[in-house]
């Protein structure tokens, strides 16, 4: 077997497209010059070390999305975390309780955490703050711009002692901030507030919202009863999201 | 952007050309992995490892010819999260028996491409082709890696022709050897390897 030949060969074995006859050949020949098969395992350490540097160059793009994009914990949370994990323990039992006494219920089958991450995207207050209440206080600007910026513990602190004075708007945003905070019963009774003054525009929101937080604390008879409502009203905010997501009920 | 749209750009694209779907891909995922990991014993380091580690997975399955997305591509991540978790979990001897019995219509196909190490000798080649210079790495990644016909890599490289292009990448290979000749890891490791 000349040169060529040879490496015709070896490139077939590491591609695998080598034939049967092919096979039987480069065989024979590596019987005789074992060293061939160092070769072949070079050929193959390169596609592997393609595949090496793909994945660093993939993973140097996630760790820098992972550093934009996603929220780190602050040691202000402790106290919420212990108090997550009790809800959470709390959640758990109720669930396997409910699951004991109606396991025929279908809702059982819904994991929350994956419906409410499939489901929830942050609020935008850019494009859909009304003019009229758009606001050049300084208080209210730093806490729009906390919100924006996702740094939903400052906009937090910010806006709760003005709560009492928060038009609907600064409601949902105190209400989602809350929520990314995972403080759902300050963030309910924000969206509740919303819902109750029939504000035609931040209420769907507040329901939408709502509906999630219930959905993530796995509390889906609450949450159907509102994904309902805005399946149901056609000219409703989150109307086509909620048709989808009532199908999952 | 939707899932179909997800999986057609970074199909499509190289690493630069997918970032922004990769982006939307990891803000509207990465929440639902962290908790699931959260929940099962694990800590948000833990979360963060296994969610990039599942993209990964994705993105090599993907650029398979036989890859098709039959369902939610969310339900996909998480069922590759899943199964690296439990391999993990399993690897440290952890207890896995309250959430090994989940599945879903994923449950296989999310296990089938978990092989994420590299042998030190492929990590040494990796690092060696970054530093090969273009037109050696471009034409033994096209030809190795893309598995694309010599006719084609000298169409699309410039070679003016196909039996140049064999003898530029018979060129490249020397170069590689000649490197490793030198490197008294690789040919000890490999020798160890047989």
């Amino acid at each position: 077997m000349n040169k060529e030949e040879l490496d015709i060969l070896m490139d077939k074995s590491v591609l695998g497209t080598l034939s049967a006859e092919e096979k039987t050949k480069l065989e024979n020949h590596i019987m005789e010059q074992p060293t061939t098969q160092l070769e072949i395992q070079m050929r193959e350490d390169i596609i592997k070390g393609f595949d090496f540097n793909q994945d660093q160059d993939l993973r140097s793009i996630l760790d820098q999305i992972h550093q934009e994009e996603i929220k780190t914990p602050t040691r202000t949370f402790s106290l919420y975390k212990f108090t997550a994990a009790a809800v959470l323990i709390g959640v758990l039992l109720a669930s396997y309780f409910i699951f004991i006494t109606n396991s025929s219920n279908p809702i059982d089958s819904i994991d929350g955490a994956m419906l409410y991450a499939s489901h929830y995207e942050i609020y935008s207050p850019s494009s859909e703050t009304r003019s009229d209440e758009i606001t050049i206080d300084p208080v209210m600007a730093s806490f729009i711009t906390a919100y924006r910026n996702q740094e939903y513990d400052k906009s937090l602190s910010i806006i709760e002692p003005l709560i009492k004075y928060a038009d609907n708007n600064t409601l949902l945003l105190a209400g989602i901030s809350a929520l990314e905070l995972e403080k759902y019963t300050q963030s309910i009774t924000y969206f509740d507030q919303i819902i109750e003054s029939q504000d035609y525009y931040y209420s769907d929101h507040a329901k939408w919202y709502k509906a999630l937080l219930l959905i993530k604390t796995e509390k889906f008879t609450a949450a159907k009863a509102l994904i309902k409502e805005l399946a149901e009203d056609p000219k409703a905010d989150h109307h086509d999201e909620s048709v989808s997501l009532l199908n999952k009920f | 952007m939707t899932d179909q749209e997800i999986v057609t750009i970074l199909t499509n694209n190289n690493l630069k050309g997918g970032t922004k779907a990769l982006k939307i891909l990891y803000k509207n995922n990465y929440y639902m992995v962290e908790n699931y990991i959260l929940k099962n014993s694990g800590t948000k380091d833990d979360a963060k490892d296994i969610f990039q580690d599942s993209v990964v997975v994705f993105y090599k399955n993907l650029k398979k010819e036989s890859f098709q997305l039959s369902g939610k591509l969310s339900t996909y991540m998480y069922s590759i999260a899943r199964n690296l978790w439990l391999k993990k979990l399993r690897d440290n001897r952890i207890s896995t028996s309250p959430i090994e019995d989940e599945k879903d219509s994923f449950s296989n196909q999310g296990s089938a491409q978990l092989d994420l190490e590299f042998t030190e000798n492929q990590q040494m080649i990796g690092k060696l082709l970054r530093e090969a210079g273009d037109r050696c790495k471009n034409l033994l990644k096209a030809f190795y890696y893309e598995k694309m016909s010599m006719r084609k890599i000298a169409e699309t490289q410039g070679f003016s022709s196909e039996q140049i292009a064999k003898n530029q990448k018979v060129r490249c290979l020397k170069k590689i050897r000649a490197i490793l000749n030198n490197s008294e890891t690789y040919y000890k490791n490999l020798k160890n390897s047989y």
